[in-house]
């Protein structure tokens, strides 16, 4: 039971979409929008996509819904520890350098950008509690942010299945989580580490309240933006970086033509992005076994799009009261069809 | 005046501050256009030793009218290194309008530059830059000469062809391999001949290189002389005739069905596949499947896991090629693997090879698996490829601990008709934390009944859960009868308003008058979607009632979205009548009514909208202006129609 | 057939197609395995995927330029071993003695001649494996 999308409209939402986010949307992904957006159709009782199109131009909460929509298009999978070659470069590299040089100050400043419903930032908080006990008595703050207030609710209520956390090391689930009917609930020690925002990185007025960063993440999500709706975000964490700050950008990406802004620093199958203009750094030769052993599938890289399903959040979090409407998959059509928009390994469809 | 300021500022110690002024010349660029001085400035700020300023600079160069900024960069290429590159990029990017100063360049001394300028000329286009690459093909230097090939061969030029194909006789080996290379890239036939000559050396190089300007340019006719080649070629000769071999034989695989062949490329496409060039593999991959041998299985999966990473072809070549040639009890056997996506994309194959005698094998991984992705991909490979075998797994994974599989489970017990799940579906309903889960069950439930007794339906409305009782009134299946019909109505007092607004939408599937009384009683509901959905119902029952109940909901509704589509209807009656109504409502707004009602206008063809709709384009926001043009249009085709008729 | 070098990679980096095309098919043709890059940016990005013998980059470059990325390599540690090669059109001395500080170890003038290559590439890598057999050194 699924409505159509004309040609002439796909091109004014498009418009749309790009003009408020730097999203783009080449022809080829027409049945991915038409797909993705059902779900919105449903949640604002449009009839049809050009009725949902004069919403998001005149109706008063169509800021809010446009934030549902790019996070309705933009969904990523993701769990607790991916990419662990980065988190490892995180811990055995990143860290403590930035340790060394905040010694005077004791502040750090991380920012997760692009957080879905949480893992990432409360991952890095993990290690950071777990295995820098001595920046207890550190200002350490990592900011989360995303577009949507929805995923963004999901991630402050820090509840998890056991897809998310499959590659928690037990003694760290056990520490740090609250157990019951297959739900993870995050404890309280971790969360006052971690502070959740709405932020749009295509917005460069809101990203100058982001200032003297010392590491980004972003990851999986330059891959929405066309060069220039890169290039423009990439000069903005050029902007909110410390002089001696790091980018860390997804496992396969690549900054190559889009500035030159940072330059890249290979570190064991992965990368770090310095600013440019800084001195060349030093980096340790070979990675040191890792202090935490998580359980790792052989053969299995970074994480399996769950196909079809096209809301980034944990499936298993709580419902939501009844009168919000379920951000969860509705019908079969948006089932078997839908590819994905991100470069993963996109095995199931 | 703030022009110079910005000049000075320029050349401050502080790279933000330097960094700001070149903001302040892009603003002033932008506003009063870029005099010399500012893309001077900007130029001379290429340079800069601060990264970021050099990007800004690059960028604000950008907007700046082509032929100046080019006038002023070009004396960059004689600087060192690093501003040379920035340089370039800008120049690059200018467009044809640069051309003029850079063709002037183009006489200078140093070959060094010439070559830089043959480069931009392959970005800049157009026929100057044609002509001056042409020139540059006779050039004393080969680096400008072989620059120069490279670049017409971007062109795309036909004119190129003749100038390229002389090329190939040039004493330098490198210009000659650009040459080959740009024709190849040009993929005009008329190169063919020429370069089919130069296959028969001695040379594997120059073999290689001719072949894969063969293969772009389609020339089909020369694949006997290749398949000849490629017993005595070394592995990068094989490889690249393997690539082009394969773009040349497209789906036709007589050629690869010849006996004395099939063994040599099975070795060999299967050793292809391991290097890390995408075209070779997926040439490897493309000649693997249509070799049609299943002993390929066991490689293309092993190429499957390693490479995770690869292009969106790659990998639907290689999933291709295992459709095809997969041997099913090697796949069911992978498909128990700890690696999820190795056993994912097994089980999605046997799906596609509908592989029956597997489902007894898939059906324990549904409930064994402790991977969710493997149990539902599992699950929706039974569900595709039949019914035999398959209940007693999907029955299990109706009480799945993951919604998505109870989500599936239920889709295929109401497509299948597996009987036996009535009783755990009528169950699960009650505590099914999931409204989309939900709604799939009760699905089920309700085909799974049979003759769709109406008790059911009783039962199912007046359930505790709003969700349950939504989504019964959703699934119910035409035709509605009368006693269903008058059910319905019963419930449009429903405490929830997506029930009721279900409800309407169903109702207004049927005519008949009972309904219209229950739309009209329903027109004054609580909740503006229910209130829409009733008025666009009531389009099927153009009346004097319902005109009259669009025309209050159209003035007096507090939900602008309500007024809008009661708006839409009345001009679906196409009651000319309507016309002063609608006109009154255009001065009030807001532009999203607005809008609606120049729509309506258009539609209705009444000539006494000209005038006001002329007005209301004079003063109101940009969105509703094109709307109002399309209806003016439609309105000044209707009326001189009927000047003409009349 | 050539000698193989099995395990022996070589990255290739240089901003036009065809130029790392050919130098591809040169190497190749001598036995070697080959990835490119467009730039010295990609070319960084890169450099962890392989284990590489020698690094043949181009010094004109958008992006990030060859000196630059050889100092880039040269200040890492897990790849300063890694010897550079360098590409040039006719150098002003400026730039060979910038190279040079760089760490580049040897120039070669475009247009390139296939023997120049592989005798070099050669050179440079018979000095590793030997380095590796003989303990100690």
């Amino acid at each position: 039971m699924s409505t159509a999308m004309s040609l002439e409209t796909f091109h004014r939402l498009r418009e749309l979409i790009y003009g408020k986010s730097g999203l783009e949307f080449p022809e080829s992904k027409k049945y991915l929008l038409e797909s993705r957006l059902q779900a919105r159709l449903a949640a604002t009782h449009c009839q049809n996509f050009e009725e949902y199109y004069n919403l998001l131009r005149f109706d008063p909460q169509r800021e809010k819904e446009a934030l549902e929509l790019f996070n309705c298009v933009t969904t990523n999978e993701t769990f607790f520890f991916r990419d662990m070659a980065q988190v490892d470069c995180f811990r055995q590299i990143i860290l403590p350098q930035i340790i060394k040089d905040r010694e005077r100050i004791r502040k750090i400043r991380i920012w997760s950008a692009g957080c879905s419903s949480g893992e990432e930032p409360f991952t890095l908080a993990m290690i950071v509690t777990e295995e820098f006990p001595s920046l207890a008595n550190w200002d350490v703050q990592i900011f989360a942010t995303d577009l949507s207030e929805q995923i963004l609710a999901v991630a402050r209520r820090g509840v998890y299945g056991p897809y998310s956390i499959r590659n928690v090391p037990p003694n760290l689930l056990q520490k740090y989580f609250v157990q019951s009917e297959g739900h993870y609930t995050m404890g309280p020690s971790l969360r006052t580490l971690v502070k959740f925002s709405s932020v749009n990185l295509f917005d460069s007025l809101r990203m100058r309240s982001f200032q003297d960063m010392d590491i980004i993440f972003c990851r999986n999500v330059l891959i929405y933006f066309d060069q220039d709706a890169r290039r423009k975000i990439v000069t903005n964490f050029y902007d909110a970086l410390q002089d001696t700050g790091v980018l860390i950008i997804g496992f396969s990406e690549s900054l190559s033509g889009v500035n030159r802004l940072f330059r890249p620093t290979p570190w064991n199958k992965t990368v770090m992005y310095h600013k440019a203009d800084q001195a060349v750094p030093l980096t340790h030769a070979s990675p040191i076994p890792a202090a935490i052993q998580s359980p790792s599938r052989p053969g299995m890289k970074s994480g399996v799009p769950v196909s079809g399903q096209g809301f980034g959040h944990s499936p298993l979090s709580s419902p939501l009261p009844t009168g919000v409407p379920s951000p969860q998959k509705l019908g079969t059509s948006l089932g078997n069809g839908s590819e994905e928009l991100k470069r993963e390994p996109r095995w199931s469809r | 005046m703030a022009n110079d300021v910005a000049t000075m500022l320029l050349q401050d110690p502080d790279p933000a501050v330097r960094r700001t002024a070149i903001e302040e010349l892009k603003q002033e660029a932008q506003l009063v256009g870029a005099s010399d001085t500012i893309i001077a400035a900007l130029a001379f700020a290429l340079s800069d030793p601060h990264v970021a300023v050099q990007d800004a600079a690059a960028r604000s160069l950008m907007d700046c009218d082509p032929e100046r900024v080019a006038v002023h960069v070009l004396p960059l290429l004689h600087a060192a290194v690093q501003p040379r590159s920035v340089a370039m990029e800008v120049l690059q990017q200018l467009g044809p309008q640069a051309v003029g100063p850079i063709l002037d360049s183009a006489t200078q001394s140093d070959p060094h530059i010439r070559k830089f300028i043959a480069d931009i000329f392959g970005h800049i286009g157009g026929p100057q830059a044609l002509n001056g690459l042409l020139v540059f093909l006779d050039d004393v230097c080969p680096n400008v000469r072989s620059a120069a090939a490279e670049s017409l061969g971007h062109l795309g030029d036909p004119r190129t062809i003749e100038p390229l194909i002389a090329l190939l006789h040039d004493e330098e080996e490198w210009v000659v391999f650009s040459a080959i290379n740009a024709l190849g890239t040009l993929k005009d036939t008329r190169a063919t001949a020429s370069l089919h000559d130069l296959l028969a050396t001695d040379d594997p190089i120059l073999q290689g290189v001719v072949v894969e300007a063969l293969g772009k340019i389609g020339a089909k006719e020369v694949l006997p002389d290749l398949l000849d080649l490629l017993p005595t070629a070394d592995r990068p000769l094989r490889h690249l005739l393997f690539v082009t071999i394969l773009e040349l034989v497209g789906d036709e695989c007589e050629l690869f069905h010849r006996e004395e062949m099939q063994a040599f490329l099975f070795t060999e496409l299967v050793a292809a596949l391991k290097t890390r060039e995408p075209d070779v593999q997926g040439a490897a991959l493309r000649g693997l499947r249509l070799l049609g041998n299943t002993r390929a299985t066991g490689a293309l999966l092993q190429f499957l896991s390693t490479h995770q990473y690869a292009e969106d072809s790659i990998h639907a070549a290689a999933m291709d090629a295992l459709l095809k040639i997969g041997d099913d009890s090697q796949l069911l056997e992978m498909a128990r693997s700890s690696d999820e996506s190795m056993a994912i994309v097994c089980i999605q194959t046997l799906s596609a090879r509908c592989a029956i005698h597997t489902i007894p094998g898939l059906g324990k991984l549904v409930v064994q698996s402790e991977n969710r992705e493997v149990r539902r991909a599992a699950l929706i490979a039974l569900g595709q490829m039949g019914t035999e075998g398959i209940e007693s797994s999907v029955l299990a994974a109706l009480q799945d601990q993951s919604g998505y599989i109870r989500s599936e489970a239920a889709r295929i017990v109401d497509e299948r008709g597996i009987q036996e799940g009535q009783p755990i579906l009528w169950e699960r309903i009650n505590h099914e934390p999931y409204p989309d889960v939900v709604s799939h069950q009760v699905r089920a439930i309700v085909n799974l009944s049979g003759a769709y007794p109406l008790k059911i339906l009783e039962q199912l409305l007046g359930h505790v859960r709003p969700e349950i009782r939504e989504a019964v009134v959703a699934h119910w299946p035409i035709p509605l009868d009368q006693s269903i019909v008058e059910l319905f109505g019963c419930h449009l007092c429903d405490p929830d308003w997506r029930v009721r607004l279900k409800i309407v939408e169903r109702l207004s599937d049927v005519q008949s008058d009972p309904v219209l009384e229950m739309l009209i009683a329903a027109s004054s509901d609580l909740h503006p979607h229910v209130r829409q959905s009733v008025l666009q119902a009531l389009g099927h029952y153009p009346s004097i009632v319902s005109a009259s109940i669009l025309r209050k909901a159209a003035t007096e509704d507090p939900d602008v979205w309500v007024r809008s589509r009661a708006v839409e209807q009345l001009a679906e009656y196409h009651d000319h009548s309507m016309a002063p109504f609608l006109i009154g409502l255009l001065e009030q707004g807001p532009p999203l009514l607005q809008l609606t009602v120049a729509r309506a206008l258009g539609i209705l063809g009444d000539p006494q909208a000209i005038e006001p709709l002329r007005r209301l384009r004079a003063v109101t926001a940009p969105e509703v202006q094109q709307e109002v043009m399309h209806a003016l249009t439609k309105l000044h085709a209707s009326s001189s129609n009927e000047r003409e008729a009349g | 057939m050539p000698e193989t070098h099995p395990g022996m990679v070589i990255l290739v980096v240089d901003d036009c197609r065809m130029t790392r095309h050919l130098l591809s098919m040169y190497l190749r043709g001598a036995g070697y395995d080959v990835i490119v890059a467009e730039n010295g940016l990609e070319a960084l990005e890169k450099l962890g995927e392989e284990s590489f013998a020698v690094v043949i980059t181009d010094l004109n470059m958008p992006q990030m330029d060859g000196i630059e990325f050889t100092r880039s390599l040269k200040a890492n540690p897990s790849f300063q071993e890694i010897p550079v090669i360098m590409l040039t059109t006719q150098c002003e001395d400026r730039e060979r003695k910038s190279g040079l500080d760089a760490g580049v170890s040897t120039f070669l003038t475009k247009p390139i001649t296939r023997d120049a290559l592989i005798q070099e590439v050669h050179r440079l890598t018979s000095s590793l494996s030997e380095a590796v057999t003989t303990p100690g050194v």
